[in-house]
Formats: C-alpha cells, structure tokens, sequence
C-alpha cells in the first residue's frame, strides 16, 4: 500500500465513510459541509477521483490520515431482486477501529461516529456496535447535520463553531453552488472544489455565532 | 423541572452541594451518569443542563460522550444549557456558545447562596443566555478555514 496523504496537521481531517450514490448523495454533501463549518477537513475515497489506486487503498489512505470518521450504515439492507446488503460501510468501520485499537499513542489516536437511518435494526446483525450510541436521522440534512457538528464540536481540537441549525440554514446555498459546479464540470467535481465551495459557505458561517440559526 | 448537572472528578463535591441547593429550590435533579451508562435516557429527562467545568478536568471518552448528548439536546436552544466555570477554568470551545457563570469561592457561604440564587433564576426563567463570541476565538476559527483552504488548493494543485 502506498503512504497515507497527509492533510494538514493529523488532527483536523475527518474521514467520511458513506455511501456513493445519488440518492445518498444530498446526504453526503450535507455532512461535509457540516465538517468544514465545525473546522475539520473533510476526506473521502472519492477525493482522489479514478487514480490508479485501489478504492482500497484510497480509503485506507485517507483513512489512516484522519483522526476522525463519520461512518454511515444506510446501506445495509437488502436491495433489488436478490435482495442482497451492501457492506462495504461496516467493513470500512472495521477499518477505523483497528485503526483506534492499534494506536500506541492518544496523539495517533481515532474516534468515530456511527449514523443510521430511523429503524436501522443494526443491533440484531452488528450487536457489538450498541455499546457505541449509533446516531440515528430520517434521511434529511435537516436531521444528520446536528449529530455531525455536536460530535465534531466536542472533539479535543475543534474550535468554535456554529450551532446546527445555522449550518442547515446554509446548506441549500452551497448545495446550489455545488450543483452548478457539478453541471459544468459535466457530472463529477474534483474533490477540492467541493472543499472550497464548503469553505466559502462557511466563512459566512462565521458571522453567525452563536447566534439563532 | 429537571436538571442535569456534568461534572468532572474535579468538581464532583461541588455538582453534589449544587444538587442539594438545586433540590432545596424545589427543582428535581437527574442522577449524574456514570461512566458506562446509556447517558441518553438520562439527558431526555432533562429540561436543563448545567455543566461544570473545573481546572484541573481532563477529558476522557466518556466526558466527551456526555456533553456530545447534551450538545444533543441543547443545541437547538430548546432546553437551557448554563456552564459554571470553577476558579480559573476555561471553558472548551463547545460551550463557548453559551453565557458562563464563573465559581470562585467554596460551595457555602454567601457567594455560594448568590451564585444559587442566580442559577435558579436563570433556570426558572428558561433564560438562554448566548455567548459573543471573543474576537480570539474567532480568530483561531478562521485561521483553520483558510487550513482547510490551504489544504483543499493543495490538492487541486495535484489534479484532485
């Protein structure tokens, strides 16, 4: 396996293990831009596009790089005719808490947050993950936002940031952004661009605190 | 009304005579969670928070798990959060959204009796009390956009 990429100081990235999909997708855009507002830099498996890396490796990569990760479980159900659980998400959880269990120092350390959709019955077939307070949302920015910024706030190393209900407040604009964006790049954006974008958003963030969203 | 108090090993005499003083103004007091337990139950129940922050805290999983609960509840300012800073105590960075009151002397006495009275007024007046934010505090936040910035002109530098 190659190096991890290192990027920025090992505490600020957060991992983002979710699904890619378009249905998925307004989800995953919403906890980015919730990352970036609370001051951590967002990484994914799709930050390096279609390098000759393995989806593997790149997750790893990113992963071993992060000192967080947001994990979410939507997609362990079964789907389509055969009826048949994607589980690359759980595995990739797996991933983050080797990661956690093998550090030798707190400095190298790693913490996760677990989100689920409303009535995931995730404790029947990955009971182990019931001593960790999986979060749970129905599917809306509105309702993953806020366990995404009050995990990241109360992480050692975040600064100040704003409440929820601001972040939600802000997102459809730079979800806008990003659609633009997208159209004109022809479907896909470079990783950057989406953190840029979330940056931009997020300076206007800055106004607002502490007051009402 | 229901009051949850967080506190660390640090403070933890203090969040008992808080209590006490709390259940003597006729206030019903959550049991503090120990480490271990499901916390959310606990936070549920409560209608208000107040958050103990003493000098000599140090975090652990647990702690952070416990205020990452009441973030949850507290956040969308529909239940009162109050910090109560012990002696020189900073609060981190997560309560800084909120109006702290500050301890500095025994948990008896007359300030004691004032610092209660006050408590209890802010609780009964479901008074939510939001920080300005400290020029500093703001400061250091920008300071990790344009890292996040930096980082993100780095990688499209590489074609990512």
């Amino acid at each position: 396996m190659t190096k991890p990429r290192s990027l920025g100081p090992p505490q600020t990235p957060v991992f983002i293990n979710c699904p890619f999909d378009s249905e998925f997708l307004p989800l995953f855009d919403s906890i980015v831009f919730a990352a970036v507002a609370c001051g951590f830099t967002p990484r994914s498996a799709v930050e390096t596009g279609t390098v000759s890396d393995s989806r593997i490796e790149r997750i790893c990569n990113a992963m071993f790089s992060s000192r967080y990760s947001i994990d979410d479980l939507s997609r362990c159900k079964g789907e389509g005719d055969s009826n048949l659980a994607r589980f690359n998400m759980p595995l990739e959880l797996g991933f983050a808490m080797s990661r956690r269990f093998l550090a030798k120092a707190v400095w190298d350390s790693h913490d996760w947050l677990v989100l689920l959709p409303e009535g995931h019955e995730y404790t029947k077939f990955i009971s182990d993950l019931g001593a960790y307070d999986a979060k749970t949302h129905r599917r809306t920015a509105g309702t993953i936002i806020p366990p995404v910024v009050n995990w990241l706030r109360t992480r050692p190393d975040a600064p100040l940031a704003p409440f929820p209900d601001a972040v939600i407040k802000r997102l459809p604009a730079f979800q806008k952004e990003l659609e633009r964006l997208r159209t004109k790049s022809g479907g896909e954006l470079p990783w950057s661009d989406t953190i840029l974008t979330a940056r931009k958003h997020a300076k206007n963030l800055s106004k607002r605190i502490p007051s009402e969203g | 009304m229901r009051i949850y108090i967080s506190a660390g090993k640090s403070t933890a005499r203090i969040a008992n005579s808080l209590s006490k003083a709390l259940l003597g103004k006729g206030f019903a007091v959550v049991p503090r969670a120990e480490a271990g337990d499901d916390v959310r139950p606990l936070m549920r129940d409560a209608d208000s928070f107040v958050v103990l922050v003493g000098e000599r805290d140090e975090r652990s999983e647990w702690r952070e798990r416990e205020w990452f609960e009441i973030l949850e509840q507290a956040s969308d300012r529909t239940k009162n959060l109050i910090p109560l800073l012990v002696g020189k105590a900073e609060p981190p960075n997560f309560l800084k959204n909120w109006q702290a009151l500050r301890m500095n002397s025994p948990a008896s006495g007359k300030h004691w009796d004032k610092l209660i009275e006050t408590i209890a007024g802010l609780l009964e007046a479901k008074e939510i009390r939001l920080a300005i934010p400290r020029k500093a505090d703001l400061v250091a936040r920008e300071r990790r956009l344009d890292a996040i910035e930096a980082n993100a002109r780095r990688l499209k530098s590489l074609g990512m």
